[in-house]
């Protein structure tokens, strides 16, 4: 073209608009006028009186439910995670007896309802074994020679129902997790000359027990709420000392709701303890 | 160990067959590698260079044949004509002899670069932590990675990975030191600063077998090639007559198709 230089054209610039996502705000609004309507429903009916949850918060008799749950819903963790690893290596060695004893303790404690379990363990061993005797062999020292029905006390069949319970579900989360795991790292270690026991230590349980702490924090929240379950044999934790309190003075949902805050007290020290260790080791 | 050509054999490997099922992936691999010799080991994928490679310090077991490291029959003792498998213990001392690296490095990754150098001279060789650290600090700076001491794997590049990895490997001091495809995973300019690496190593005589794609890290530092093809080696001549006159016509084959790319 033969006229003058063109001025270059400045670059147009457009502002870029969203689309507005219509149906999801409609089904917000919905969503939110439900939960309103029951809000007022139950405090239009008095459902909860705050005097009377007040009253009961904290309660010496709860307080010392709500250290119960805890003492077992804790104890429970530890022993199903000692429990859930040996397992979990059952499963993984190469024996063939240990496999399917591994298997056979998974699917029939995971299968078997958790209360079921405390039930059975609570009423099914004084019946199994009349006496308990533990004795040093060749010393004579006896440690322990009890009846089995003042050995198992409902604290410790709920301890045991429980964690021989959640064993079954622990090992599988540790099971999946050493699957998992990097072989190639495995190899390299035992390239170094690393011996097995210290390729374990040092390289898989490092980064294996990382990998698991938020699957292990999930099941923490779990066996706090699991606990409840132990008030079928009498152990006093919360959810049996509230319905205890309330079959006399009738004061059902308040005590409930008592129940309730404790139990979300209890998950969120949980959740609490699983963000200070995932901070205090952060994923690589 | 000497052999008739009065030269030092590091590693000597003896009609070793290795079968996973029906499948065999050594059909009688035979050769030896001398002292202060770098030995490239090549082949199409799924020749079994990886396998032979992790026979020879019994990350594999093996199903026939003899391997011997500086002269000490690795994984194995002989009994009555058997050979039965040694325990933990003696094949975790016998593999602080070979050092490894692999084609994906293999860090540990909770560990920084000088701790995954460190574990294992504190926990195999029992050098406290200063002395660890101590030996850890001059292998980095060897491979260049001083200042990245305290980074975490998932902080490096490729090729500051395997930088590190050989670091570990050969904190140990190893007699022979093996690379499983090293710089495979690697992009060319990565690849470059781990060739440079690779070839410090055999200016400073270190016994190698590495096992490559690379025909010009082959071509510029390997004194010796072995080529593979289906669990067999076909060809085991001298790095010049491998790529200029070679035998088998499997080999005429691979080079010309490698140049043809």
């Amino acid at each position: 073209m033969s006229s003058a230089p063109e001025e270059p054209a400045a670059p147009e610039t457009f502002r870029v608009v969203r689309r507005r996502q219509w149906g999801a705000w409609v089904v917000g609004a919905v969503t939110l006028a439900l939960l309103l309507l029951l809000a007022r429903a139950g405090v239009e009916a008095r459902i909860v009186n705050p005097e009377t949850f007040r009253h009961y918060l904290f309660d010496l008799e709860i307080l010392i439910g709500v250290k119960n749950a805890f003492l077992i819903g804790t104890l429970s963790l530890f022993i199903a995670t000692a429990v859930g690893i040996v397992v979990a290596l059952f499963r993984l060695s190469r024996n063939p007896i240990l496999v399917a004893v591994s298997a056979g303790y998974v699917c029939l404690f995971r299968g078997v309802p958790m209360l079921i379990q405390i039930l059975f363990w609570f009423n099914a061993l004084p019946m199994m074994f009349q006496t308990i005797r533990i004795a040093i062999p060749f010393t004579g020292i006896t440690l322990v020679n009890a009846l089995m029905v003042d050995v198992v006390t409902p604290f410790r069949a709920a301890l045991l129902g429980i964690s021989l319970a959640e064993a079954a579900y622990l090992s599988e989360i540790v099971r999946g997790a050493v699957a998992s795991f990097d072989r190639g790292q495995i190899l390299a270690a035992q390239a170094l000359g690393m011996r097995g026991h210290q390729v374990v230590t040092r390289v898989v349980m490092p980064q294996v027990s990382r990998a698991i702490l938020p699957s292990i924090s999930n099941e923490y929240i779990n066996l706090m709420k699991s606990t409840s379950l132990a008030m079928t044999i009498g152990y006093l934790e919360v959810l049996r000392v509230v319905t205890n309190i309330y079959y006399t003075t009738l004061e059902v949902v308040e005590l409930l709701c008592v129940a309730a805050f404790w139990y979300l007290v209890l998950g969120a020290f949980a959740t609490l303890l699983q963000t200070i260790l995932e901070r205090l080791y952060p994923n690589r | 160990m000497m052999d008739a050509n009065e030269r030092a054999v590091a590693i000597e490997v003896r009609d070793v067959r290795k079968r996973w099922g029906d499948f065999e992936a050594l059909k009688g691999v035979s050769f030896k590698v001398y002292e202060r010799e770098m030995v490239a080991l090549l082949g199409p994928s799924g020749s079994g260079k990886s396998t032979l490679m992790r026979c020879i310090n019994h990350l594999e077991t093996i199903n026939e044949g003899r391997i011997y490291v500086c002269g000490e029959l690795v994984g194995y003792e002989e009994r009555n004509g058997l050979l039965y498998e040694l325990g933990d213990r003696a094949v975790s001392e016998q593999r602080t002899k070979v050092g490894m690296a692999f084609q994906s490095f293999n860090l540990f990754r909770h560990l920084t670069a000088i701790e995954n150098v460190t574990l294992a001279l504190r926990c195999v060789r029992g050098l406290d932590r200063a002395g660890a650290d101590a030996v850890a600090r001059t292998q980095l700076a060897w491979v260049g990675m001083e200042d990245k001491a305290d980074a975490y794997p998932a902080q490096l590049s490729g090729g500051q990975q395997q930088r590190v990895a050989i670091a570990r490997a050969m904190a140990m001091q190893p007699e022979v030191l093996l690379l499983d495809e090293p710089t495979s995973a690697l992009d060319p300019e990565l690849s470059r600063e781990v060739v440079a690496t690779i070839r410090r190593l055999s200016l400073e005589g270190q016994t190698m077998v590495i096992a490559t794609h690379d025909l010009s890290l082959v071509r510029d530092y390997a004194d010796r090639v072995l080529f593979m093809v289906a669990g067999q080696i076909v060809e085991d001549a001298p790095a010049e007559k491998f790529f200029n006159n070679p035998e088998n016509e499997r080999t005429v084959q691979f080079l010309r198709s490698m140049a043809g790319e």
